[in-house]
């Protein structure tokens, strides 16, 4: 049962951070090679907080929010104006420079040592210590973010991202400032993918800058990709695949040492195929074309 | 001391400038964007590794077995994954989800077969060179003697050669090439082909400095990237210029703060160009909405 409660924290982790990236890549058609630093910042403000001043997993979780609004500035402000691949260096940028500082400023961030002995979540002293509830506490976060992204896409807000994301010059002409646009998206993605690092940094009880470099930010995108991107059901698919997987090859029985990088063999492999055959992703909207 | 410094900067920045250049030839022709240039890299520090420690070659035999392997890799690529895509009509996006499967693909191929931890090449250090107070080590000979044969190599190709001024012509209006009778599929062939070679010899370069791992491919590339975007992208051999700048603002770093800011360094200059010079130090001058 605790194995079942395992994946299912993992799954709404991947599942939230996967819905941020939607919005960014599938709404705005913009690449994002940093959410691997968002997550890790929202991971290391909510783990600083509570270790540092033993405030409660809910504060912590929601110290996430602004975090992430402000660390999205950091990219979208610059950067929001430019085309896709300029688009993409400057996340790449925000990521190294982040994990850098992460990484450097060991008076705040305990540097490559991390934090460690971050607690579980308590309400009143009583500590969910098991993993069954810590799972429904992350399913009901997963639910909270499925339901705002939901509501993005059918507002209108969700609406004039997609027409710009399809035509940005006809939605400059219709009025839409496309820059405001890109803010608030960016915003609201690093707010996302901030609450996922919080629950994980809750779950695992210990976080270093390592886990969020930039290969992790080429596993969110490659997660986004594979499931598809444009609507809702492609990130959760592509969480489902990034979870679920690793469990299918236990049954293959390969060496534990091999295993992580046959993993990702199988992950760039699909992503090539997918990109001849079916480039919207497994259950994606977003065509790149 | 500060020659010390330096010496390292330049000698890196030569490396990142050969990587450079390759990325900057793929990029300009066909606005690709090569993550999988980084995965030729640590194939020909493999090629290199399995042909030395395996198999007893001497280090210029094993040397040039990497180099073979990593451009076959990346003619490869360029033959069986960009050119039936591009043959789809595809956009930039596709082929750069394409190339970071790759990448991921190869890289993790070449974990999963010599494991994730750095295997050296060399046993023993070698002797290096002493110019007065100056020491210059063989590797970064190395490194500097490839820039500085490629630039001009490079430079006399590209202006004074038929496929090179079809090269040229292709990143400037391919369609127009073309229709002018330049056969695009050759000309992408020699542009990977040279890139390729350009990544395999610094790849093993730096493997035989500091020993391979299967993630030593993507910092080169990004650096390279960097080099690009810094010294604009109309220029190739601008690359070379901008991956000088890199390393020497690298070793700057490491004089006057702490080596850990290294890299923010390459990303720091990178911001600023992004933000103040958007079409690279020798573009002409734009904005950034026109990139």
């Amino acid at each position: 049962m605790s194995y079942i409660s395992h994946l299912a924290v993992l799954f709404t982790v991947y599942a939230v951070l996967a819905l941020s990236l939607n919005l960014v890549l599938g709404y705005c058609g913009l690449f994002s090679l940093c959410h691997g630093a968002l997550f890790g910042l929202g991971a290391y403000a909510s783990a600083l907080l509570i270790t540092r001043s033993g405030a409660s997993f809910v504060l912590g979780w929601a110290l996430a929010i602004p975090v992430g609004v402000v660390a999205s500035l950091f990219i979208s402000v610059p950067a929001g104006r430019m085309k896709g691949d300029a688009f993409a260096l400057s996340t790449l940028v925000f990521q190294v420079a982040a994990i850098e500082i992460l990484n450097n400023a060991v008076a705040w961030t305990g540097g490559p040592f991390g934090v460690t002995g971050i607690p579980r979540p308590s309400v009143f002293g009583y500590v969910f210590r098991s993993v069954s509830v810590l799972a429904l506490l992350a399913l009901g976060v997963c639910a909270g973010v499925v339901v705002v992204s939901w509501l993005l896409a059918r507002s209108p807000f969700g609406l004039s991202l997609t027409a710009i994301r399809d035509d940005e010059l006809a939605a400059r002409t219709l009025g839409k400032n496309v820059f405001r646009y890109r803010l608030l998206a960016c915003g609201v993605a690093g707010a996302m993918a901030a609450v996922a690092g919080a629950v994980y940094a809750s779950y695992i009880g210990y976080i270093d800058p390592s886990g969020f470099r930039l290969g992790e930010s080429f596993v969110i995108l490659s997660m986004v990709l594979l499931g598809g991107a444009g609507n809702l059901r492609g990130p959760l698919v592509g969480a489902a695949v990034i979870v679920g997987l690793p469990e299918l090859l236990r049954f293959a029985h390969l060496p534990s040492t091999i295993a992580p990088n046959v993993q990702q063999m199988i992950f760039g492999a699909l992503l090539i195929v997918l990109m001849f055959t079916r480039p919207q992703g497994l259950c994606g909207l977003y065509k790149q074309d | 001391m500060w020659q010390q410094y330096l010496m390292s900067g330049l000698s890196n920045g030569c490396v990142y400038g050969t990587v450079g250049i390759g990325f900057a030839l793929v990029y300009g022709s066909t606005r690709i964007f090569h993550l999988a240039h980084g995965c030729v890299v640590v194939a020909a520090g493999y090629g290199a590794f399995v042909a030395q420690r395996m198999m007893g070659c001497d280090p210029w035999v094993a040397a040039a077995a990497g180099v073979g392997l990593a451009t076959l890799l990346g003619l490869v690529i360029e033959w069986g994954i960009y050119r039936p895509l591009e043959r789809r009509g595809a956009t930039w996006n596709v082929f750069f989800v394409a190339s970071l499967g790759t990448y991921i693909l190869v890289t993790n191929a070449f974990a999963a077969a010599f494991g994730n931890a750095t295997q050296p090449l060399r046993t023993g250090v070698a002797e290096p060179y002493r110019f007065g107070s100056l020491v210059v080590s063989q590797a970064q000979c190395l490194k500097m003697g490839c820039l500085a044969v490629a630039v001009p190599a490079l430079w006399m190709f590209l202006t004074r050669t038929r496929a090179g001024l079809s090269i040229r012509a292709l990143a400037d209006n391919a369609e127009l090439a073309s229709a002018l009778g330049n056969d695009p599929g050759r000309t992408r062939t020699v542009i990977f082909l040279l890139a390729s070679l350009l990544a395999a010899v610094a790849g093993v370069v730096t493997a035989f400095d500091l020993g391979v791992q299967p993630q030593m491919g993507l910092g080169l590339m990004l650096t390279g990237a960097a080099a690009v975007m810094v010294a604009g992208r109309d220029h190739p051999l601008g690359a070379a210029a901008g991956g000088l700048l890199i390393g020497l603002a690298q070793a700057m770093v490491v004089r006057f703060a702490s080596a850990r800011w290294q890299e923010v360094a390459t990303f720091a200059i990178l911001a600023l160009v992004l933000l103040f010079r958007p079409k690279g130090l020798f573009g002409v001058r734009g904005r950034a909405e026109e990139l």
